[in-house]
């Protein structure tokens, strides 16, 4: 772990090694990366108790619009509002799931499922951004998402990658006040993977072309030495190596074979999940997978009758793919969503927003399969047991890489910021 | 925050403080020129001022051994003075007729000429709804005649403290009046807006004290909830919206008995129809369950007080919104005009004389105080003509200094010249655009961009959809539908029909592309504004972006043959003209002898794909993404 090496090294050496990954990293500007070797060096142990051995990578997968979590991970069979779909059971004795997650079910064994999660924000914008950020919204600030946050603290495992990658898009991953420098990189199509990064043009007309620059160029260069105008030309190189470095076949899913698509599911979430497993793979930190069209205020069965599969078979196939390639210790896999939904169906055969509580998913990443952390009442109505929030999620992420989810990052007015807020990590499930 | 960003450069910065900022020119070093502002047909409160600035700059800096720059050569200032008035480079030919003049008003004249341009509005514009977190969806799918609205005033040059007036103030529903989008961005945040009321118009971030005493600052959390009292009683909700006829709607809909498209007209005609911002909350401000001070009790109803010099007291006859709006904007406010002054000031020179531009406080002060003073002063006496003000400001002989090599940062600048500043995402795009296409700044986005609904029925703010049966509702709905069919019809067939083989992609103004863009689009790698929190935008350099520079598409726009660019390299009669065209067309100067040795033998070497490399080239220069 680079924490671990930086507590072993001595002051510049370790400033400058952190320096030098920041300067070599895509997205980062030398001014971030100045920053945050800065406060990298300020760094003090402050996370919880210390586990025998930390996940290394994240892949968190969101569903917009808040999931029903009596439909999937929650099921309640026998009670009037257990809904259209019935209750299975997994390769765990005892724990059950919907029928719509069968497939995801025969993976229970590498799984824990937070039946206790409990939310303050019933509207989506100000709940998925609680979700991200562990903090609710303010005009004057943008806390930064849990992606800018790991790369903060943990820095990255691979200098040619970002340190984030969000596959979907989502505004509340962003790096906020943590500055442009910790921004992830966000692909809207995982099929197209990183824009850009292929030349248009042959190797020979490139390099000509860059002589050309060259000596266009040169003048306004020397002419003009600030700080702004020679982070270009060291990020021109960057791109370069990029380009013609191996790594930037991480973001090119047409690398996996047809068996391997086939398995995922040809959609933009199968793919999107493959992706995400080519780039964790491939040293990048934290990469979220974002699936839209949760909001089932009708027609709630018929809807997830056509939304759930697809998730269904993305999830079990991720789950396999990691486990068969040895993955899953290093790589922890977490679903949430920006609440539940009502136990009571509507009229319209809908299900209504529900902070109160809902289910989140944890995987790998040192967390024992095959258990439920706290639980819901008889309808799924309220947390009967071990109430868990987003920022105590949040907290249990960063403590799976064994990153300090309370260490205080400073904005520019000086204000504090954690990654957790208050949030205490759940460490029974480790 | 990505506001400024000075910190290896503050530590670099030391070495640089005291050096002579005197360097070698860049390519034409003959045609330096003789100084501007001396003409007698200068507007005298302008000359006046300009020369009182320049004065006071010098005062500024004569204790730091600071020694001015020479004055920048008509290309140089040529560039600059369209990037920071109009957000683009000039075009070729107005490169090219600039370069060519002898007027010795020429300066002057351009600076008059841009500032009374369509691009004065767009580059203005890009800076307000950045400072505003201007979106064009606002609370989900609601979409209001905010950013209309915003770029009216500026076109009207509505005087700033009267912006600033009609926003606070603002009432009713967004399509009557865009300016209640001020309210609607933080719908029921109340506390926020005051928060973000005074940073961005005083300056001051008091957002601190909404939760708790400020750590560094003087304001106490009570205090704050005393500012804040003043708008306790805005809401934006309209609670006397709800005719059977809309139940009905509301019930068809729900039954899956409306058509799909009627049903989404419908749907945000009402949610519009919703809000309405109005000052009729009885509730009054308390303090949080939780307060934890002595000068208050949790839950206590809070008297609307301001924070700093009270005068408001002597409006009673005013509501509290008015008051607190007449207080903000007043001459008398100690930050109002110093604010605006030095954010404008800012704008132009790269770094304020107070920066951040919003962080006015203790610990901040200002880098030349009696300077900011006069500024402030300047702008009270132009009665906030920010318009009027700027063309001071860029009369000055300090705006028009070349700029230096430093790194500066706010703690080695003493406002000796305009810094050299990477271009904000938007510069970069408008500026892309002016070399694509001819007629950039008379191109008009798509207006469904600002939202849908609320521009149909734009040009029927008297139909109240109230007092309409569920009928007329579904009729209105499908009205409003078939017009807006029409309208894309037409404008499908002017953009492209009466140019017909000719077509370019739609390329707009960043104004007037639907914001914030989507993330990964070329604006928001550049550094544009999510729109998320105030003044987000920046211009870092990233890996992004330059793989957008080298592989991007914007390039096949460029040797597109109806490219204004290859139409005017057509028009050249030998290759060292074309060589000139792509000097004049991206650096707004012409090569000097070296370059035009290299682009020559290119053009000879390469053949036909000579002009493409060079294009390619000229596109990835750093001289290109910076205003010098």
């Amino acid at each position: 772990m680079l924490k671990d090496l930086l507590r072993q090294i001595d002051h510049s050496t370790r400033r400058q090694l952190i320096t030098n990954a920041a300067k070599a990293c895509l997205g980062v500007s030398v001014i971030g990366g100045m920053n945050w070797a800065n406060s990298a060096i300020a760094a003090d142990a402050t996370a919880a108790a210390p586990k025998k051995k930390n996940a290394k990578s994240v892949i968190y997968i969101f569903m917009v619009g808040g999931m029903s979590h009596i439909d999937t991970w929650d099921p309640k069979p026998g009670a009037d509002t257990a809904g259209d779909f019935k209750a299975v059971k997994t390769n765990v004795n005892g724990i059950q799931v919907s029928e719509q997650f069968g497939a995801i079910g025969k993976h229970m064994d590498k799984m824990c499922l937070i039946r206790s999660m409990t939310s303050s924000q019933g509207a989506h914008e100000r709940a998925q951004y609680l979700m991200h950020t562990s903090y609710a919204p303010l005009a004057s600030v943008k806390h930064p998402g849990l992606g800018p946050w790991l790369h903060r603290l943990g820095g990255r495992h691979n200098e040619k990658l970002p340190g984030s990658v969000i596959v979907g898009g989502h505004r509340d991953s962003s790096a906020g006040v943590l500055g442009s420098a910790y921004e992830p990189i966000t692909i809207g199509n995982p099929a197209a993977g990183l824009q850009n990064s292929k030349l248009r043009m042959s190797d020979s007309d490139f390099e000509h072309r860059r002589g050309l620059l060259d000596a266009i160029d040169q003048n306004f260069r020397n002419r003009y030495p600030q700080d702004s105008v020679t982070a270009y030309t060291r990020f021109y190189q960057e791109a370069v190596d990029l380009i013609k470095s191996d790594d930037v076949k991480a973001f090119d899913i047409s690398q996996e074979s047809a068996a391997i698509k086939t398995a995922y599911g040809a959609n933009n979430f199968g793919m999107g999940l493959l992706l995400a497993r080519r780039l964790v793979e491939h040293g990048v930190r934290y990469v979220e997978v974002t699936i839209g069209g949760w909001d089932t205020h009708q027609d709630n069965f018929d809807q997830l009758g056509t939304k759930l599969p697809p998730v269904n078979q993305g999830i079990a196939a991720l789950m396999d793919d990691l486990y068969k390639k040895g993955m899953l210790n290093d790589v922890l896999v977490a679903q949430a969503s920006d609440f539940g939904r009502t136990p009571k169906i509507n009229e319209r055969d809908g299900r209504d927003h529900y902070p109160r509580v809902f289910t989140t998913m944890l995987a790998g990443g040192g967390v024992k399969g095959g258990q439920i952390y706290g639980a819901s009442d008889d309808k799924g109505a309220a947390v009967k047991d071990k109430p868990v929030t987003p920022q105590d999620f949040n907290a249990t992420i960063a403590y799976a890489l064994g990153l300090p989810h309370d260490k205080q990052v400073f904005s520019k007015i000086g204000r504090p910021f954690t990654l957790a807020d208050q949030g205490k990590p759940v460490t029974a499930i480790f | 925050m990505k506001r400024t960003r000075w910190t290896l450069a503050a530590v670099t910065a030391g070495l640089w403080l005291l050096v002579v900022t005197n360097a070698p020119t860049l390519g034409n070093a003959a045609r330096v020129d003789t100084a501007p502002s001396k003409s007698s047909s200068l507007n005298p409160l302008v000359k006046d001022s300009a020369a009182k600035i320049d004065d006071l700059v010098k005062a500024g800096y004569a204790a730091d051994k600071i020694f001015p720059t020479r004055l920048t050569t008509d290309e140089e200032f040529l560039r600059r003075v369209y990037l920071d008035v109009i957000g683009r480079i000039p075009t070729h030919d107005e490169a090219q007729g600039y370069l060519a003049s002898k007027d010795p008003m020429r300066r002057q004249k351009l600076i008059d000429q841009l500032l009374d341009s369509p691009g004065y509005v767009s580059h203005m514009y890009n800076y307000w709804a950045d400072q505003l977190r201007l979106t064009q969806r606002i609370r989900g799918d609601y979409a209001g005649e905010y950013p209309k609205w915003l770029k009216e005033q500026i076109k009207q040059n509505t005087p700033y403290d009267n912006f600033v007036y009609l926003l606070l103030t603002a009432e009713g529903k967004a399509k009557d009046n865009g300016a209640v989008g001020y309210w609607l961005r933080d719908n029921g945040m109340n506390l926020e807006i005051t928060s973000q009321t005074t940073q961005i118009f005083l300056g001051t971030q008091i957002g601190c004290a909404q939760c708790h005493d400020h750590p560094f600052d003087k304001w106490e959390m009570k205090e704050f909830y005393e500012f804040a009292a003043f708008t306790s009683s805005m809401t934006t909700r309209d609670r006397g919206m709800n005719s059977p006829a809309l139940r009905e709607i509301r019930t068809k809909q729900q039954k899956g008995e409306l058509a799909r498209d009627v049903g989404q007209v419908l749907t945000n005609l009402i949610r519009e129809e919703g809000y309405k911002v109005s000052d009729t909350n009885t509730r009054g401000l308390k303090l949080p369950s939780d307060y934890k001070y002595d000068n208050g009790k949790p839950g206590e109803t809070i008297k609307p007080r301001v924070i700093f010099d009270d005068k408001s007291k002597a409006l009673t006859t005013l509501s509290d919104r008015e008051k607190f709006a007449r207080w903000v904007t007043s001459k008398d406010n100690p930050l109002f005009a110093k604010v605006i002054a030095n954010r404008m000031w800012a704008r132009v020179m790269g770094i304020g004389i107070v920066s951040p531009v919003d962080d006015f406080s203790e610990g901040n002060k200002p880098s030349n105080p009696a300077l900011l003073d006069y500024l402030a002063g300047v702008m009270k006496k132009v009665n906030f003509d920010v318009k009027e003000y700027m063309r001071i400001v860029l009369n000055t002989r300090t705006y028009q200094l070349a700029t230096g090599r430093e790194d500066y940062t706010k703690d080695n600048f003493r406002n000796q010249a305009s810094v050299l500043r990477r271009m904000t995402a938007e510069q970069i795009w408008d500026s892309f655009g002016t070399i694509t296409v001819e007629d950039l700044d008379e191109r008009a986005g798509d207006g469904m961009a600002y939202g849908g609904m609320m521009m149909m029925s734009g040009d029927s703010a008297d139909v109240d959809i109230t007092k309409m049966s569920a009928d007329q509702l579904v009729k209105y709905a499908e009205k409003l539908i078939a017009d807006r069919r029409g309208s894309m019809r037409d404008k499908a067939r002017d953009s492209v029909s009466s140019k017909r083989g000719q077509y370019l992609p739609q390329i707009t103004r960043a104004s007037e592309i639907r914001q914030p863009a989507a993330p990964g689009h070329f604006l928001r790698e550049f550094g544009s504004s999510d729109r998320e929190a105030i003044g987000n935008a920046h211009t870092d350099a990233s890996v992004p972006q330059v793989l957008q520079l080298v592989n991007g598409t914007g390039l096949a726009n460029l040797v597109n043959k109806q490219s204004a660019l290859m139409k005017n390299i057509a028009r050249a009669t030998d290759d060292k003209e074309k060589v000139n065209v792509l000097f004049l067309s991206f650096l707004s100067r012409y090569p000097n002898p070296t370059e035009m040795g290299v682009a020559m033998k290119e053009l000879k070497d390469s053949g036909s794909k000579g002009i493409e490399n060079l294009i390619w080239a000229l596109a990835n220069t750093r001289e290109f993404l910076f205003i010098r």
